[in-house]
């Protein structure tokens, strides 16, 4: 049994436009010096690009192989963010200071999980006539850990639930001129070099007036990405 | 908490299962078994309907449950998911579950009955955002509708918790056995696992089992109007019990048969317990600055 086609077409189209915006927001942050979280934008690049994939088979443009490779790596480098903000958590560097920058982290860092879950459960039977994965339950020795992929979306609905409330903080009405704006990637943040020059990129901080690059559309593509992935890992219960 | 188990219920509804002809005609049509024809009669009119507009009637539900959940998280929408959410669960209560079986002496609260759906709309009355002018609430589920309203409140859910606990064949001695037997099947093997260790424990022992656990569920109803620390315990007792039935009666929502339309009662019951917990609610914190933030290209 499975899912209307449409359905999935659907998710892999909405997925499609959360990477492309979020390699858009990689691009406007550089070229007008707006502060953004940059590994975020790209871990939802990556993430959505890999998502439409296994949604819609055609749209997989990587071996199915490769996609482990990448979720590992971002899965430590997220484990690497973590162990910065709780070794150090006034070097938040890279996120928002005002709430929540190890909850951030370690969202990415389910993600980036979950991102490989669906990957590693994935028997060879799912895989597409186009050589990519498509969606399907999990099977094999996958199907006796379902309470991980349960542990995943309860995480990421929850996620999505938390950041579509907070939403509203993010008005533009709100803005607060003249003061610090948030730590951001602007100054290096999202690389390991910057909690080794924290001092440097706080003085930065201090007196930035960049507005942050466009955060209730990063907060959208958030709670999209939540969702769809939330969805993925359904049909694999 | 409340917006996130609906936006699960919500994204549920999505599996392949309810976009085909059974869940109009099998599984909708299926509770009007033993209501009487007055209840029965629009069930069975409402699975016909569904299960031959399979496709149109599964996108809605999804999108609507959907909705209430993002309804319910953002701030200015907040009483409008409530309020549709109250509506939802009474006509899902009526078509979608039969009324839990309290008609038709199947309900059991080992499983779930009389419904989780109620208590999603109970949860939504309970936490309406709404202070009650010149009263101090104690716990959290008291703040919208008073101290008195929520006891009654929770004393009727849980009594009759206790009530469908000892009635009929709930409390013959292989009610309970064969209850948690027939949920084994078609679950993960581990599941199932516990499912047959649980059984085995109450083989020819469901009287006793069921009366002790009439005698608890009791005990909880009436906690509440007990002293602080009394009726604290009472409620991390109704958590323990909520937990216990979603894992054995209730088989974790039975999420992993792909046929879940929610999560069951269980993550609600132990949701309603926190927002019966004596100081649960926190005194306003002073005034703070807003965060120095700037959001300009949103």
């Amino acid at each position: 049994m499975t899912n209307p086609g449409w359905l999935n077409d659907i998710f892999a189209a909405v997925m499609l436009v959360v990477a492309i915006y979020s390699a858009g927001r990689l691009v406007a942050g550089r070229a007008w010096s707006r502060p953004t979280h940059r590994d975020v934008d790209v871990a939802h690049v990556l993430m959505g690009t890999a998502m439409s994939g296994m949604l819609v088979s055609d749209l997989n443009p990587v071996p199915n192989g490769a996609w482990e490779v990448v979720f590992s790596l971002l899965a430590v480098w997220f484990v690497w963010r973590c162990y910065q903000f709780v070794a150090d958590p006034s070097t938040g560097i890279g996120y928002d200071q005002h709430v929540h920058r190890l909850s951030r982290r370690l969202i990415h860092l389910v993600m980036s999980l979950a991102m490989l879950y669906m990957f590693l459960a994935a028997s060879p039977s799912a895989v597409g006539s186009g050589g990519s994965m498509a969606m399907g339950a999990a099977t094999g020795p996958a199907t006796n850990f379902v309470l991980i992929p349960l542990a995943f979306i309860v995480a990421l609905f929850a996620s999505a639930i938390w950041e579509l409330d907070r939403i509203g903080r993010l008005s533009p009405s709100r803005a607060t001129q003249g003061q610090a704006t948030p730590a951001f990637a602007s100054f290096g943040g999202g690389s390991p070099v910057v909690s080794d020059n924290s001092n440097v990129a706080d003085q930065a901080m201090d007196t930035a007036r960049a507005p942050w690059l466009a955060p209730r559309f990063e907060a959208s593509s958030h709670i999209i990405m939540c969702v769809t992935m939330g969805y993925m890992l359904v049909l694999m219960l | 908490m409340l917006a996130t188990i609906w936006l699960i219920d919500g994204i549920l509804q999505l599996q392949a299962f309810f976009f085909t002809k059974s869940f109009g005609l099998q599984m909708i049509s299926g509770m009007s078994s033993g209501n009487p024809s007055v209840i029965a009669r629009p069930i069975i009119w409402s699975g016909a309907a569904i299960g031959h507009h399979a496709v149109l009637a599964d996108a809605v539900f999804a999108v609507v449950q959907t909705a209430i959940a993002v309804a319910i998280a953002w701030r200015p929408t907040v009483k409008i998911g409530l309020g549709v959410s109250i509506a939802w669960a009474v006509g899902v209560w009526w078509v979608g579950e039969g009324l839990g079986g309290v008609l038709n002496g199947t309900a059991n609260p080992v499983n779930g009955a009389p419904g989780a759906v109620m208590i999603y709309a109970l949860l939504a009355v309970l936490l309406w955002p709404t202070d009650r002018a010149g009263q101090k609430a104690s716990f959290l589920a008291a703040r919208a509708v008073g101290a008195p309203m929520a006891k009654g409140l929770w004393l009727v859910l849980w009594g009759s918790f206790s009530y469908f606990a000892v009635l009929g064949i709930n409390r013959s001695s292989q009610g309970l056995h064969d209850l948690i037997t027939t949920e084994a099947q078609g679950e993960p093997g581990w599941v199932a696992w516990i499912d047959h260790q649980a059984a085995s424990m109450v083989d020819h022992k469901g009287l006793a089992v069921m009366v002790v656990l009439g005698v608890l569920l009791l005990v909880v109803a009436i906690g509440t109007y007990l002293p602080g620390s009394f009726a604290n315990a009472t409620v991390v007792l109704a958590a323990v019990i909520g937990a216990v039935f979603w894992v054995v009666g209730e088989n974790f929502g039975a999420l992993f048969t792909n046929g879940a339309t929610d999560v069951n009662s269980g993550p609600l019951l132990i949701l309603l317990a926190a927002a019966y917990w004596r100081g649960s609610l926190r005194p306003d914190p002073e005034p703070v600055p807003e965060p120095a933030l700037s959001f300009e290209g949103a």
